[in-house]
């Protein structure tokens, strides 16, 4: 925000700050409003002149850069917490964690692997964490549970073990979760911790066509929008954390060559840039959320882009 | 030098492509952000979120793994770890959202990979 407001001051009138700051204080829109103000400030960065335009209410133009003698428009996509997927990463981290409170609050130490073929939603939430907390005895296969028409499978089970900052990637992997999550306990030395609680949801659905599907809605509808004018940018964020893009493609061919079809099928959409939240619950020191741009050949400003796959 | 103007140092120094987050400029820039947001809505969010922690969660949760209740609008609560984070507030260190590693993330959320 600072950073826009020092190099676009002229359009930071008092109507522009109080539509921020609404846009900001109100739930269903402040991903949004934080994705343009963080896309303003990364091209800022890269050295275009930004014009926000979006700080200006009903403005379907949302930037407009200025670099090397061009004006290029750029499209904001926010997709929400869960789009594409299960379950979102914020839901997930809010039940894990509420598991995981329940399983410390009890003394046990327990391996919870939640089963699901559809949707986990925000009215399930309460259901499998009391049935988790309620789950007692030693169980060979899951359990089926129902909630409001719906089946899941449960199974807890003790766990120990421990595991170091190194490998506790790796240990978390070997659980094959869709989404999980590990709770550990420092011991006296300070480099290993012991394992309290781990939990996942486990998912044999192949979402691929949904999350691809709902990619090319995004682009799709930056497209729309930079209808009629010149090739422009759609950036689309994620807020939930994506540590691989190429796990949003459809098919095994390559997410760089399904990003050249939208833009061969919607010419107006000059690159796609692709950015997500950082994971917060593996904390490497320093990591930043994940950027990747996909350019025409025939644009110009494939520079100001930044990281990039040549294509 | 006034606040205005120690705010607009710091976003000069973070314009640059190869900028890095120095922890004591979160010392101006919360007064900025909370003046931007509202101070008292900045503190109305951390208000509620303290009650659902002190019944749904605890330190170490919050501080590992960012631990929130579901469909929290987390401006308020980003800039709350920003704020407290740096130990600097009169508030315990570290209550909210991973403080300063999560604040320093979010300052540079694009920074080159």
């Amino acid at each position: 925000m600072a950073i826009l407001e020092r190099h676009a001051a002229s359009s930071f009138d008092q109507e522009a700050r109080e539509y921020v700051r609404q846009r900001l204080q109100d739930t269903s829109n402040f991903l949004g409003a934080v994705h343009e103000i963080n896309t303003a400030a990364h091209f800022i960065r890269r050295g275009a002149n930004v014009e926000p335009l979006f700080l200006k209410k009903a403005n379907e133009r949302e930037i407009v850069l200025h670099w090397a003698e061009q004006s290029i428009p750029v499209q904001c996509k926010s997709k929400q917490p869960g789009a594409g997927r299960l379950i979102s990463q914020d839901m997930f981290t809010t039940l894990a964690g509420s598991i995981a409170l329940d399983a410390k609050l009890a003394r046990r130490s327990v391996l919870v692997k939640i089963g699901s073929t559809g949707n986990i939603r925000r009215q399930d939430f309460e259901f499998l964490r009391s049935c988790v907390s309620g789950f007692r005895g030693r169980h060979v296969a899951p359990a089926l549970i129902q909630h409001d028409g719906r089946v899941f499978t449960l199974k807890v089970e003790p766990i120990s073990g421990s595991f170091t900052i190194e490998s506790v990637k790796d240990y978390l992997a070997s659980f094959d979760f869709q989404v999980g999550m590990i709770v550990g306990e420092p011991v006296r030395d300070g480099t290993n911790f012991n394992v309290a609680c781990v939990i996942g949801i486990e998912a044999r659905v192949d979402d691929r066509l949904r999350t691809s599907r709902s990619l090319r809605e995004s682009v799709r509808a930056a497209a729309d929008q930079l209808k009629g004018g010149p090739p422009g940018i759609a950036a689309i964020h994620y807020a939930d954390p994506t540590p691989d893009f190429e796990g949003l493609r459809a098919r095994d061919e390559p997410l760089i060559s399904e990003m050249a079809k939208l833009m061969d099928l919607w010419p107006q959409v000059g690159a796609i840039m692709l950015s997500s939240e950082p994971d917060f619950q593996l904390l490497p020191v320093g990591r930043a959320g994940e950027v990747r741009s996909y350019a025409r050949e025939s644009v110009e400003f494939a520079d100001l882009l930044g990281p990039r796959i040549a294509g | 030098m006034t606040m205005e103007g120690i705010v607009r140092k710091i976003a000069e120094r973070y314009s640059r492509a190869d900028a890095r987050v120095n922890d004591l400029d979160l010392i101006h820039l919360r007064p900025y952000m909370e003046g931007f947001l509202d101070p008292q809505w900045v503190e109305a969010q951390l208000h509620d979120y303290d009650a659902w922690a002190s019944k749904n969660s605890d330190d170490t949760l919050r501080r590992s793994i960012l631990h929130r209740p579901l469909g929290l609008n987390t401006c308020g609560h980003d800039m709350g770890g920003a704020i407290l984070g740096t130990g600097i507030s009169t508030r315990p260190v570290f209550p909210y959202f991973g403080g300063r590693q999560k604040a320093i993330d979010h300052c540079l959320q694009y920074g080159d990979p």
